[in-house]
């Protein structure tokens, strides 16, 4: 029932990105089997001065509001007419992720980050042929899901297991890589 | 009552050819939570060099290859074949350490439980008695999330995709969800060496994950023939869950939690540190 570990990648990588309101690590260590593991730890705790990650494309800003004082150095002329004062938007940022392959084919996500948190991942690519596609059908939703547990107030968990999840996480890996300033 | 400031401390970790995360809760000492998340990271590595059948050098392979007896192995080695023995006896062989038909032992449908229900014990005994450690879908509890609550455990709906069949309310307990369908026809119907497919998924909540784990295993193997077993389970403190391919659900008595035949999706909430 463990599958097989030839899809393991030997990167050694250690990344921490501290994010708005969050802090996403990033740990891959060289295992001594010749695989390599991966850690991700998501979200959660207090969190220390938020260091500015490059805005994805859409918003502009990538400066973080310190605090909600009500202060007066909103840019004058550029301000959209905005009702609602007091709350910024959270900037969102797009990351995409590596295509990584797993026994059934290949998968690639793209992580949706807003207010410092993952709010989405998206399925990029995927095996999209017969058997393989009734697999990644069945358990991409449940890697999804997996993924942003963390962020889920009702469900802290799920039990049901996924194939393609080192393949999924992998690739979810690779996007927060990519956070890095 | 003081308050104390805590957060949460959550980890996925890619080991065993697979997901585990950790997930604890209610951390005083973030520091220290870091470090007891290490060691069990640390000793989920060892049971995967330990224990892989892909791996050649391990000790499982030396084993399944004769090159070793299991009394001159790692104590893990020995560890999960009593556990791999103890679930085949109690299944009446439905569970079966030589699955593969090779006549060589291989424990490979407990490890997973019972490398999470170890980590779980490294992390309590280290003083972290509030987590959830979720080995790709095998689930072992401590503690509770909060003061006011349980944790709230999903069951992956094997027909509706991203949808949850169950919610289980749970304390200290394992929850282990075996299936036909996440990983292709990989249980294997020990009577007559074919895939198992007349239950799609079969789920197994005791108070440890290494014996559920291979129970779940042995039901989905026997399909709704797993029935008189599991209610002879459910009266030592197994309750389970059956989603059959038709879509039958069945519970066994003691088995706690909404039940949602069409499948309902887990509500995501902006709640978490």
């Amino acid at each position: 029932m463990t599958p097989g570990g030839s899809g393991q990648r030997g990167r050694r990588t250690a990344v921490l990105v501290s994010l708005v309101g969050a802090t996403v690590a990033v740990v891959a260590v060289k295992g001594a089997g010749g695989g390599a593991s991966h850690t991700v730890d998501v979200g959660g705790g207090p969190v220390g001065p938020p260091r500015a990650v490059a805005g994805g494309g859409s918003a502009p800003t990538s400066t973080a509001p310190t605090s909600t004082a009500p202060t007066s150095t909103a840019p004058a002329s550029t301000t959209p007419a905005s009702t609602a004062p007091t709350t910024t938007a959270p900037a969102e940022q797009k990351l995409i992720g590596s295509p990584e392959s797993f026994p059934y084919g290949t998968i690639q996500v793209e992580v949706v980050m807003r207010g410092g948190r993952i709010a989405n991942v998206v399925t990029v690519q995927a095996p999209s042929d017969g058997y393989s596609a009734q697999v990644a059908g069945f358990s991409l939703p449940r890697l999804r899901q997996e993924v942003l547990q963390a962020q889920s107030a009702h469900i802290d968990v799920v039990s049901g297991a996924s194939y393609d999840s080192q393949a999924y996480a992998q690739s979810v890996q690779s996007a927060l890589d990519r956070a890095r300033s | 009552m003081t308050t104390t400031s805590t957060s949460d401390v959550r980890r996925v970790v890619l080991v065993m050819g697979t997901v585990v995360s950790i997930d604890v809760r209610r951390v005083a000492d973030r520091e220290a939570a870091l470090a007891a998340v290490a060691t069990a990271t640390a000793w989920l590595h060892r049971v995967d060099d330990l224990l892989s059948t892909y791996k050649p050098e391990s000790a499982l392979s030396r084993l399944r290859r004769g090159e070793l007896i299991p009394a001159d192995g790692p104590p893990e080695l020995a560890e999960a074949l009593t556990l791999g023995r103890r679930c085949q006896l109690r299944t009446g062989g439905a569970f079966d350490l030589a699955w593969r038909g090779d006549r060589r032992p291989d424990p490979t449908g407990v490890v997973k439980g019972w490398a999470a229900e170890h980590a779980s014990r490294l992390l309590a005994s280290a003083g972290f008695g509030h987590h959830a450690v979720n080995a790709a879908g095998d689930v072992r509890l401590r503690g509770r999330p909060a003061d006011d609550r349980l944790w709230s455990v999903g069951i992956a709906h094997p027909h509706a995709p991203g949808r949850l069949v169950a919610v289980v309310p749970a304390t200290d307990a394992g929850v282990a969800t075996s299936g036909t369908a996440e990983r292709g026809d990989h249980v294997i119907d020990t009577r007559t060496g074919q895939p198992s497919l007349a239950v799609a998924s079969a789920t197994v909540v005791g108070p440890d994950l290494g014996p559920a784990d291979g129970y779940a295993t042995a039901a989905v193997s026997c399909g709704w023939d797993a029935v008189p077993l599991l209610e002879g389970l459910d009266a030592e403190g197994w309750s389970s869950l059956l989603v059959g391919a038709n879509g039958r659900i069945w519970t066994s008595p003691g088995f706690r939690g909404d039940v949602h035949p069409d499948g309902i999706l887990p509500e995501p909430g902006g709640h978490g540190g």
